[in-house]
């Protein structure tokens, strides 16, 4: 390293002075702890600095000092890519390229900065059999070519390693770009044809110059005409045929006028007469206004498309006499399916295996896990949280119980999603329009025919809706804008016209109020050996993969400080619905709940002292009895922890005078412990998914307006026929996909936030609409009087336009974050 | 699906850079030379070849074609290899676009001092430097979209699109506003007469600036500034619509030059718009830069790389301000033809395309050859000097130049002209132009520091091997199918049919237009020069008297007092090439004719002081000593005959005989007055076009 | 003043080059992604090294690793 050659970059030596600081980790900077030897925070961060190393790829860390920022928040959990080797995987998300390659596109987590992306981009070159490939680091997009035999799961596998997790997304969430091109194009026809104006402008009017702009005008017109300003056209002629008003109607009519007019003093050689750079700045506004607001989307979508991005799990089916990964959609009914720790059961089903435990969270919104036992039903979406376990499919994926269910809450979601703002300015804009314009018409034509056309023409360039049309799309996407970096991802723009009329708030109670998660409240001891009896607890529970047992180990580990062994533990066995027992160190420990104690008690009295002591443990708790052959061991209140800061999150909604409604699958005595505890106005216990709907919808028609925030399958269709469906990232797919609204994590001081952030963009719009109204107002008038001609009015037109973006700006600073 | 290996062509780079640091020099010695002739006009030591007028252009074509163009190359192979994964498509065709421009240089330095010119502000090569210029041209921009074709990534980055569109409009450009009709060798008379001739070469002029010394520039920007601040472009997106509302607007920007002048009023009004609405893609494109260093500004204490970018794109936008400004009517009445505008544009070129170009060469030298840089303190005292040195030269410029304007337009309470002696003008500035020169001394001993840097780091060094990289190839294999995707998948078809295509369009269109009966209103008395007017015509052309004198009188109350009638367009229609002049470093001569005798033509040309005591002009004794070349006047007045000037056969067949009879006339007359044996001296054929300048209006 | 049905014509011509390049790169999907590029300019060529060699044993560990 001592050569006097230069140093690809001063930062090198940065890069140097890090890994000689011994507090930090080589690979990705964090702070170490005193007690490490090692310079690496974990093996992660060695074998990436490793792999790193050996390839000379050292210009990562160039890059990475120069961003400043590292990826520090990688998941160690590694998940199964098995599916990316499958044919299945090459049918669903690939395209045969060549007969040998195939084309795909992944979602990457965790792009940062230029490091990442370089090292990503190199990871890929290293990989056999990867053809063309391009990073999209805005929309964390890695789109390439694959050899047939190319090792996808092994490449997925090293990306996550290095902490960018892939992902596959859904079908159907790429919105396509032609805005871009028309919007270019037009706005250098716009200006071209001003050009040729201008000289109009600055004095000249006759001769054979102002023939050949004028005519040159023209040519430049036609393809505006054509091509730029088509989609009015095309919307105000559906409107037409369906008998309805719409905003594009006023902007057709003028246009066809103002060329219809335009063009006959070409003909007559009136060429300071013409309107053809209105006509052109009318369209590029309009346009710019609709590309600002589909932009503002298209950010949106990409966000929620990254929380969508996910792997599609295989299932492993018993097929041609061995475990074969199939995908879902291609189980049949009657076949066997293998699901191991963790999986999501894809279809509906019975168990084949003899016990099981399941979460049916997400299905239901239990916030406890179910035991199953042989033949019973195992439904689509819960999770199995035992060992492995087989079942049959009793249902294809498509008729499984949740498939029904979505295509409902997919109908739900269309129907609510229309564009009303501008229909509702279009019904009084187009006939104000019209009769401001054949007022002008009426009032000049005694003066003479020609200066009543001029005139009408005139009424009819400024009242263009331009400043109209962009006081909303311009305060909708600063606020989509701000949303963005605050969190919030506004799927739907139609949140901003419907969350002011919201008057009640719906929550899921399991994963939105409270964490979801069960949490020891309150213990009761009845034995001298509480360290060694914990850590029986702890092993029993890990052996059937109960979610108790970790808070067990956890919350035990803790309070004892001593780590206790157990020396053998033998004939563990599960009881669906009750627990799990079994023999440690040769004696018999029961764990379970209250109400199943007397398959596990041997004496009815130490049912009756455990019920007893545990009456003095809050209502609505969960509680977990645990015996030490056959008598009383330990008592614990089980409860799904509220989160810190729902309390004040939900007091802040109160404020804005909103109903607050719990609707969860739980317990209804769980239930009504959160409406007691929090301020809530109602609870509502045992809700199945259509009863959460039926709920909403019921109410709908009294005339409540709902906001819906739920995280499960349970929520779906109350979050697709809310009026305003509102998720977070980490919820079911289901859920993601019908909300409106998703939320970074589940932090409901969001919420507020929206809210604000809406009455924000609403006072914008309000204020641009205003001015503009104000502006038509004016221009009309002067016009009518005939002060301004349309010359004049082609130059007020993007003034007014630019004032509108200008309030909008001006309206959000002033509105603070 | 492999990657593939290959080294870029790191020799080129250092060959353009070795010639931008050179010529640099070069051309800012010009420039200090013809600076040091206006404070002190002995300066040109009585030779012919170094007077202001000749050196003149020798000093805008080296700094603008020699400096910012090799600089430019330099930039653009280093950068476009990069930024395309690929080595350039020919490395011959890089050699001969390198020796070729290199040639075109030396030739230009070799002819212009010899008088060659065809008077035209940035365009005075001759006819075969314009051909090579040409080919040249066109060899860089087959081997450019070569490259391109061949390219390993598919988006091109910014940076490669305003390299494009320089290099796309630069030919058109050039094309057109060097249609001209060759007399000999040496010699050729544009197409375009008058207010044609004026509008073409402003809209190239003006253009020259734009797409020679802005797009290729903020193309380089895009590259180095980012890699220089170690960060990326402040925003990438804000950077593509920089380049596409320049591209819509730029080109119509040029009548902002000829305010006031001959041309239509709405003409003239629509260029001032258009330069106006220019400000805002300018300072787009500004703010991108500057910002791209946010959060690092500390890094500008230490780095002089990075002083030297930063200062370049805040002149950038200074400059970008200030012109929209400057084609303002009002404030364009005090500043034409004066300092004012060299200050303008020496903000331009020294701070703009110079710091640009000198924080570029500081980056690339180390990494071209392998070493970190001998100095870093004298590249930084290279920083102080070069931007004090613009500052005082930008300073006194502007002192100067709006001291001569008021002076210009001052009138006394009576409605006298307060200084209606030119030459009381031009004392009033000299002190300026003192302080000009020290600052041009300035800036230039700081490229002479550099040099010694740069050799200092060098020295010992063995050139490295070309750079070696790897990157997978591309294809484009995303369109199927579809009509245009041959034509798509192959840019440097697309570009190549679209500019044929322009040409094609253009080329029709010229055929009608030399054919076209000029639209200029026409003077009946307006008539052709005769043969031997035409010859002094030439002189005036060959010795630069437009460089400092404006034939071009504005239709203002002062300039009317000062010099007679304005002009009117009518006037021109026989001018191939226009003489209007940019700059008035002595007065106009547009209405010089009959004004004074001949001798005193002949006095003042043999020495100015004797006539005029403060005079700064260079004696131009030569043409007192020098016989007419009456060779090739047939010939003259043929080609004018050929571009529409109608001489009548006997005028044409008897050209000589003609120019010979109205030179003894004047030899004659000057005999009477005491001189004799003038009729075969070049200064009868100047005295005899000075003296029918602006006369025939008044027949 | 004739200049002018040149020149204007010429300007418009070149302003449609430029609208065709424009269409080019839209077609070419150059205005996609307007992110990466700025970030891509500032990697530097390191020398290639055996980049193609795979160390199998350092992905084992990558696969198996916990924290």
């Amino acid at each position: 390293m001592n050569q006097p050659a230069l140093s690809p970059t001063p930062s090198l030596t940065e890069t140097l002075r890090v890994e000689d600081d011994s507090s930090v980790c080589k690979h990705c900077g964090s702070v170490l702890g005193a007690e490490q030897d090692s310079p690496f925070c974990c093996a992660g961060c060695e074998t990436v600095f490793h792999l790193i190393e050996a390839r000379g790829w050292q210009e990562f860390y160039r890059l990475r000092d120069q961003a400043g920022t590292m990826n520090q928040d990688r998941d160690l959990d590694i998940p199964s890519y098995a599916y990316l080797n499958s044919e299945a995987y090459r049918e669903q998300f690939c395209q045969e390229r060549t007969q040998q390659t195939y084309g795909t596109v992944w979602y990457l987590d965790g792009l940062h900065c230029a490091a990442c992306v370089w090292l990503v981009e190199k990871m890929m070159r290293a990989h056999e059999g990867i053809g063309v490939m391009d990073l999209n680091f805005g929309e964390s997009r890695l789109s390439f070519e694959f050899d047939r035999e190319s090792d996808l799961q092994k490449l997925a596998e090293q990306l996550a390693a290095a902490g960018y997790r892939v992902g596959l997304r859904p079908h159907g969430s790429e919105l396509p770009n032609e805005g871009l091109l028309r919007l270019g194009i037009c706005g250098a026809l716009a200006g071209n044809i001003m050009l040729m104006s201008l000289p109009f402008y600055t004095g000249l009017s006759q001769g054979p110059y102002a023939a050949m702009f004028a005519w040159m005008a023209f040519a430049l017109v036609l393809p505006l005409m054509g091509y730029g300003a088509r989609p009015f056209f095309a919307k105000a002629w559906v409107g037409l045929k369906s008998g309805g008003v719409n905003l594009d109607m006023p902007i057709a009519i003028g246009l066809t006028s103002a060329f219809v007019l335009s063009t006959v003093q070409l003909v007559l050689g009136n060429y300071h007469e013409l309107y053809f750079d209105s006509m052109g700045m009318l369209v590029f506004f309009l346009l710019t206004g609709r590309y600002v607001q589909r932009m503002g989307v298209r950010k949106a979508m990409s966000e929620t498309a990254k929380l969508l991005a996910g792997m599609p799990q295989l299932a492993e089916v018993w097929r041609n006499g061995r475990w074969m990964p199939v995908s879902a959609d291609q189980i049949l009914v009657g076949e066997t399916l293998r699901m191991r720790a963790g999986d999501v059961v894809p279809l509906d089903g019975i168990l084949t295996s003899e016990t099981a435990v399941l979460n049916l969270h997400v299905v239901t919104g239990e916030s406890h896990p179910v035991y199953l036992k042989r033949e019973d039903k195992v439904l689509a979406g819960s999770v199995n949280m035992g060992g492995t376990m087989r079942m049959k499919a009793s249902q294809t994926v498509e008729d499984s119980r949740f498939a029904r269910f979505q295509t409902l809450a997919d109908s739900l979601t269309r129907q609510k999603n229309r564009d009303q703002v501008f229909e509702r300015a279009a019904r009084w804009f187009l006939p104000a329009a019209l009769s401001a314009a054949l007022l002008g018409l009426f009032l000049w034509w005694p003066v003479s025919p020609g200066q009543a056309f001029s005139t009408a023409l005139t009424v009819l360039i400024v009242v263009c809706p331009c400043a109209l049309a962009l006081a909303v799309p311009t305060a909708r996407s600063l606020a989509l804008g701000r949303a963005s970096r605050a969190g919030i991802w506004i799927k739907s723009l139609r949140v901003f016209e419907t969350l002011p009329t919201v008057d009640t708030v719906v929550f899921d109670k399991t994963g939105v109020l409270t964490e979801g998660k069960p949490n020891i409240v309150e213990e009761k001891w009845f034995t001298d050996r509480p360290h060694w009896l914990s850590a029986a607890i702890c092993e029993l529970e890990s052996s059937v993969h109960h979610p108790l047992a970790g808070m067990f180990r956890e919350r035990l580990e803790v309070a004892k400080g001593l780590r206790q062994t157990i020396d053998h533990i033998e004939a563990v066995e599960v009881r669906p619905g009750i627990g799990v027992r079994g023999e440690v160190d040769g004696v018999r420990v029961s764990v379970g709940s209250l109400a199943g104690l007397d398959g596990f008690a041997s004496e009815p009295q130490v049912q009756d002292f455990m019920t007893r002591e545990a009456a003095s443990f809050p209502a609505g708790v969960g509680i977990v009895a645990v015996l030490i052959d056959g008598r009383p061991g330990a008592l614990f209140a089980v409860e799904d922890r509220v989160g810190d800061e729902v309390d004040g999150s939900l007091s802040a909604l109160k404020r804005r005078r909103l109903d607050l409604t719990v609707l969860s699958g739980d317990r209804p005595e769980a239930v009504q412990k959160v409406v007691d505890d929090l301020p809530l106005d109602r609870g509502l216990g045992g809700q199945m998914p259509e009863d959460k709907l039926r709920y909403v919808v019921a109410r709908q028609s009294e005339r409540n307006r709902f906001l819906m925030m739920g995280d499960g399958l349970n929520d779906m269709g109350a979050i697709a026929a809310a009026e305003v469906g509102v998720t977070y990232g980490g919820a079911t797919d289901a859920a993601l996909k019908f909300a409106d609204v998703v939320l970074r994590t589940r932090d409901l001081s969001r919420i507020d936030y929206l809210f604000d952030l809406v009455e924000t963009t609403g006072k914008a719009a309000r204020r641009g609409l205003a001015l503009s109204l104000g502006y038509n107002l004016i221009a009309v008038s002067l016009s009518l009087a005939g002060l301004i001609g349309p010359l004049t009015a082609a130059i007020l037109m993007p003034l007014s336009s630019l004032s509108v973006v200008g309030i909008s700006a001006w309206t959000f600073r002033e509105g603070g974050s | 699906m492999t990657v593939e290996r290959f080294r870029y062509d790191d020799d080129i780079v250092r060959k353009f850079v070795w010639a931008t640091v050179i010529w640099g020099m070069v051309g800012m010695l010009v420039g200090v030379i013809i600076a040091l002739q206006l404070a002190y006009w002995k300066a040109n030591l009585g030779i012919p070849y170094l007077t202001f007028g000749r050196l003149r252009p020798l000093h805008t074509n080296a700094v603008i074609f020699a400096f910012a163009g090799n600089s430019i190359f330099a930039g653009m192979y280093y950068a476009s290899q990069r930024l395309l994964k690929a080595r350039m498509y020919s490395d011959v065709l890089s050699r001969i676009h390198f020796w070729g421009w290199q040639l075109i240089i030396v030739s230009a330095a070799i002819t212009l001092p010899l008088g060659m010119t065809t008077s035209k502000e940035y365009a005075e090569l001759e006819w075969p430097i314009d051909l090579a210029i040409t080919l040249v041209w066109v060899i860089m921009a087959i081997n450019y979209f070569g490259t391109i074709m061949k390219r390993r990534e598919r988006h091109l980055y910014v940076a490669i699109w305003f390299f494009i569109a320089s290099i796309v409009t630069v030919a058109v450009l050039h094309i057109f506003n060097s249609l001209e009709l060759p007399v000999s060798m040496t010699k050729s008379y544009s197409v375009y007469a008058g207010v044609q001739d004026a509008l073409v070469q402003w809209w190239y002029g003006h253009n020259a600036v734009a797409f020679f010394l802005t797009t290729p520039f903020l193309g380089l920007m895009y590259y180095f500034m980012p890699k220089a601040a170690n960060g990326p472009i402040y925003s990438y997106r804000l950077s593509i619509i920089h380049f596409w509302s320049l591209i819509f607007l730029y080109i119509w920007a040029g009548p902002h030059h000829l305010l006031y002048t001959s041309l239509p009023d709405w003409a003239q009004t629509m260029g001032m718009l258009f330069s106006l609405m220019l400000i805002a893609p300018s300072w787009g494109g500004m703010i991108n830069g500057l910002l791209t260093l946010r959060g690092g500004w500390h890094k500008l204490r230490e780095d002089p790389i990075l002083k030297f970018m930063v200062v370049a794109i805040t002149f950038y936008g200074m400059s970008t301000f200030e012109g929209p400004m400057l084609s303002i009517k009002s404030l364009n009445k005090l500043s034409h033809y004066t300092d004012w505008i060299i200050s303008h544009v020496h903000g331009g070129a020294l701070g703009w395309n110079g710091f640009l170009t000198y924080g570029m060469i500081y980056w690339l030298i180390p990494r071209l050859y392998g070493r970190e840089l001998y100095s870093k303190k004298l590249a930084t005292a290279h920083f102080w000097m070069g931007l004090l040195g613009i500052l005082i030269y930008m300073l006194a410029m502007y002192i100067s130049g709006l001291t001569q304007g008021l002076m210009w337009l001052d009138f006394d309470k009576d409605g006298y002209l307060v200084y209606p002696n030119f030459v009381e003008t031009v004392a009033a500035i000299i002190p300026f132009y003192w302080i000009r020169f020290l600052g041009g001394l300035l800036y230039l001993s700081g490229a002479l520091v550099m040099f010694y840097n740069v050799m200092k780091t060098i020295s010992g060094v063995k050139a490295p091997a070309d750079t070696e990289a790897e990157a997978t190839p591309f294809r484009p294999t995303e369109l199927k199918g579809a009509f245009h995707y041959r034509l798509e998948a192959k840019p440097v078809l697309f570009t190549v049919l679209t500019t044929v295509a322009i040409l094609i369009g253009g080329i029709v269109e010229t055929i009608p237009m030399i054919a076209i009966e000029s639209n200029v209103p026409s003077i009946a008395s307006v008539k052709p020069y005769t043969p031997l007017e035409l010859v002094g015509r030439d002189i005036y052309i060959r010795e630069g008297c437009n460089n400092c004198h404006s034939q071009m009188i504005r239709p203002l109350r002062a300039e009317t007092e000062r010099y007679g009638e304005y002009s009117k367009s009518g006037e021109f229609v026989y001018d191939h090439p226009f003489l209007w002049g940019s700059k008035r470093t002595g007065p106009d001569l547009h209405r010089i004719g009959g004004k004074y005798p001949n001798l005193w033509h002949l006095r003042h040309m043999e020495d100015p002081r004797a006539i005029v005591n403060d005079s700064i002009m260079p004696a131009y004794d030569w043409l007192l000593r020098d016989k007419t070349n009456l060779r090739d006047v047939k010939a003259k007045v043929r080609a004018m005959s050929r571009l529409g000037v109608p001489y009548d056969k006997e005028t044409i067949e008897n050209a000589k005989a003609l120019a010979e009879a109205q030179a003894r006339e004047i030899g004659q007359n000057l005999a009477e007055s005491g001189v004799a044996d003038m009729d075969d001296k070049e200064i009868t054929a100047l005295i005899a076009y000075l003296q029918r300048l602006g006369t025939d209006i008044k027949k | 003043m004739g200049i002018l049905w040149i020149l204007v014509p010429l300007a418009l011509l070149l302003s449609a080059s430029a609208g065709g390049a424009y269409w080019w790169a839209w077609r070419n999907r150059q205005f996609e992604d307007m992110e990466t590029p700025a970030l891509r300019v500032l990697f530097e060529d390191a020398k290639p090294g055996n980049s193609l060699l795979v160390d199998e044993e350092k992905h084992e560990r990558m696969r198996n690793h916990d924290c």
